[in-house]
């Protein structure tokens, strides 16, 4: 008798573990939810939130890739005017312009019937995840993973992502010399299979 | 009484904690079920990647080993196959086969394999077959077996031989400096007799190898072999190899020279005439090595279902091997069929080989469809400040190194980048001849040029965004005109230096 009442107890305090390991676990993944949307809405650069911190209209030049080039020299870019809020923060500064070349990525169609595809540099699923500047003056960027799945393949094509943000940080804010990239807030080797990203780029 | 149930009950908390921590740092083990019973491999974990033991698993299949310090022979029914502590490659009869990680010598008789070792590499050498259930359990199972016939037909141009099977299952072919290798994998293969040779110079003789994969013939190759194509056919199950011979000296099926009209190659306006060269000189020491882009699971350019990057540069990749062993040249592709290999290991092999020279094959993808042509990309080395270390390049310059004659793997490239760029203007004028287009060679931080201690270069034959480009790469006289342009310039190269 007194056997079968420390069974009942046993399974009672397995149940017990199970349910506080389960209440643990989704408590911790919720805390992890809130913690990812709370960096997602600070990352959304909600226009009224800049609006209050804004002094100003600030002009910058995005470097967006040329139709038709390949050497990754001078030509491989072209210009295009923007204007963002001017906060004095070259972080806001930077991330607007990053948002500003991901929007800008409208795309052109290509193909016909079933082929037709839409090509572009960034994937309109891709967000930035995050932007720092540290004090050696090197930006690091840190792109969702669907920009990667929109890099549909070739060098040309990942050139065009790296040298676009690099170019239009350097240019834009004096602060940057140097740009590093993440993917999903971590190293890699290559940003999608051919160039290595894992020393910053200049 | 209290007292002894909280101990108890503390005692409980702390064995239900230690298990899970336990359970949770401990690496998965992995099962081979045979028949009823389930036989547990241990698994251990390093630099984030699965391990099993080597001893656990050679105590289930029945394999025997030898070991020394650094190597382990493991001895299946089929052949043997070392592995050396430290190194990720497998040398299995007379190949090398990748594996994702370093074999790892953990002590004396304890040696650990990469997960991919179990279908990668075990199955050459035994009898028996590994199917995967779930993730970490695998069955082991009798091989079926494949009656495979071989059969000849001469016609007027070339000559057909036909394996004839009784059961469809996974046929590999590659061709080598003396022969071509068919390699069958799935059921073990019982061949019947085979005649010596037809009444050709073609090929020399048909030649089954059972302790090869599952059963492998080579057809050796005669004097007037030029090149061969393969076809795959159903019900019953065949596999043709259609052998040609150089072009103008073609023989009857009754044995008398006739003319075989090849096709001609496309727009470069050279001729494609192989060279006078004696195919069947001995290569030479280091090897010219191509490599496919991509591969598997990595698509490559993937913009157009129907047309994948990597199936594209595997083909232009063995119509570049195909030349340039017709003109005498060793070559080694970094990949034969359709797996994924990551940078280094592409890099691996370049260097194993002692490349003389390293082409990577591939074709472009761009942001706008605009973008055409072939690019030939070169490694740009990152500013010497972002280097940890530097070697001294072939234009003077570098620092102290303490080990002058080891080079860091992510350096290897610099040394040579003058000839990779030499190679690279060649390759970029004559393919610019080809597509009608003016591009210039770039410089840019390739993963897979950079460990490669040899002139390097990357070819993007054409880019699949553009339509114009992607209905010439799918044309197999364009294609053929392509290797052809980029085995000239190599050879060119090599002559130049």
């Amino acid at each position: 008798m007194r056997e079968g009442k420390w069974i009942v107890v046993a399974l009672a305090l397995v149940v017990v573990a199970i349910g506080v390991s389960y209440y643990l676990f989704v408590s911790e993944r919720d805390r992890q939810l809130a913690i990812r949307e709370e960096v997602a809405q600070e990352l959304d650069l909600e226009p009224e939130v800049l609006e209050d911190r804004s002094t100003g209209e600030l002009k910058v030049t995005l470097y967006v890739y040329r139709p038709g080039a390949t050497d990754s020299g001078k030509n491989f870019l072209r210009k295009e005017e923007r204007t963002v809020f001017e906060t004095g923060d070259p972080i806001l500064t930077a991330r607007q312009i990053v948002q500003e070349l991901l929007a800008e990525s409208k795309g052109v169609e290509s193909g016909s019937g079933a082929q037709r595809v839409r090509l572009r540099t960034f994937s309109p699923k891709g967000h930035l995840r995050q932007l720092y500047l540290l004090d050696d003056g090197t930006a690091v960027v840190d792109l969702s993973q669907e920009i990667v799945q929109g890099i549909l393949g070739g060098v040309t094509w990942e050139l065009a992502v790296i040298e676009s943000i690099t170019r239009s940080l350097r240019e834009n804010v004096p602060q940057v010399k140097r740009v590093f990239f993440l993917v999903e807030g971590k190293q890699r080797r290559t940003l999608a299979g051919h160039v290595s990203i894992e020393e910053p780029f200049m | 009484m209290f007292r002894l149930r909280r101990k108890i009950l503390l005692n409980f908390w702390l064995i239900l904690l230690f298990a899970a921590l336990t359970h949770s740092l401990m690496a998965q083990d992995l099962t081979l079920r045979v028949g009823q019973e389930s036989h547990r491999v241990e698994g251990a974990t390093r630099d984030g990647k699965s391990y099993f033991r080597l001893r656990d698993i050679a105590a289930v299949l029945e394999l025997s080993t030898n070991e020394t310090s650094s190597r382990i022979d493991v001895f299946g029914p089929r052949g043997t196959l070392s592995l050396l502590d430290g190194r990720p490659l497998v040398h299995l009869g007379d190949q090398y086969i990748l594996l994702t990680g370093p074999v790892w010598r953990r002590s004396k008789g304890n040696w650990y394999v990469p997960a991919d070792f179990l279908e990668k590499v075990l199955p050459g050498i035994l009898n028996l077959r590994l199917t995967k259930e779930s993730d970490g359990t695998y069955r082991v199972q009798g091989v079926g077996r494949n009656r495979v016939r071989v059969e000849f037909l001469n016609y007027r141009d070339h000559l057909s031989v036909v394996f004839r099977s009784s059961r469809a299952g996974v046929t590999t072919v590659q061709e080598f400096r003396d022969y071509v290798e068919v390699r069958y994998g799935e059921y073990l293969v019982n061949a019947d007799s085979i005649a010596d040779s037809p009444d050709q110079d073609l090929i020399g003789s048909v030649k089954f190898v059972p302790e090869e994969a599952f059963g492998t013939f080579r057809v050796e190759k005669g004097d007037r072999f030029y090149s061969f194509r393969e076809s795959r056919l159903s019900d019953p199950p065949r596999l043709v190899l259609d052998i040609f011979p150089r072009p103008g000296t073609a023989r009857s099926a009754a044995g008398s020279a006739a003319t075989v009209d090849l096709p001609a190659a496309a727009g470069s306006g050279t001729s494609r005439e192989p060279t006078d060269e004696d195919p069947g000189q001995q290569p030479r020491i280091p090897v010219i090595v191509v490599d496919p882009g991509h591969g598997g699971e990595d698509y490559g350019v993937d913009v157009y279902q129907d047309v994948l990057e990597k199936g594209l540069a595997l083909v232009l990749a063995r119509k570049i091997e195909q030349r340039l062993v017709a003109s005498g040249e060793g070559v080694r592709l970094t990949r034969f069929r359709d797996v994924d290999l990551n940078a280094e290991q592409r890099s691996a092999v370049g260097n194993f080989h002692r490349a003389k020279v390293f082409v990577s094959v591939h074709v472009g993808g761009a942001p706008l469809p605009q973008t055409s042509g072939a690019v030939v990309y070169i490694y740009d080395p990152p500013p010497a400040e972002f280097r940890v270390a530097q070697t001294k390049p072939e234009d003077g310059g570098g620092e102290e190194n303490d080990h002058p004659e080891l080079v860091r793997w992510n350096e290897g490239q610099i040394g040579y980048l003058n000839g990779s760029r030499r190679l690279a203007n060649l390759m970029q004028t004559e393919l610019n001849k080809l597509f009608g287009i003016q591009n210039k060679v770039v410089e840019a931080r390739l993963a897979v040029l950079a460990p490669v201690m040899a002139p390097a270069v990357l070819v993007e034959a054409g880019f699949l965004t553009n339509p114009e480009d992607l209905e010439m790469l799918g044309n197999d006289q364009f294609q053929e005109t392509l290797a052809y342009t980029i085995v000239q310039v190599i050879r060119k190269f090599l002559e130049s230096r």
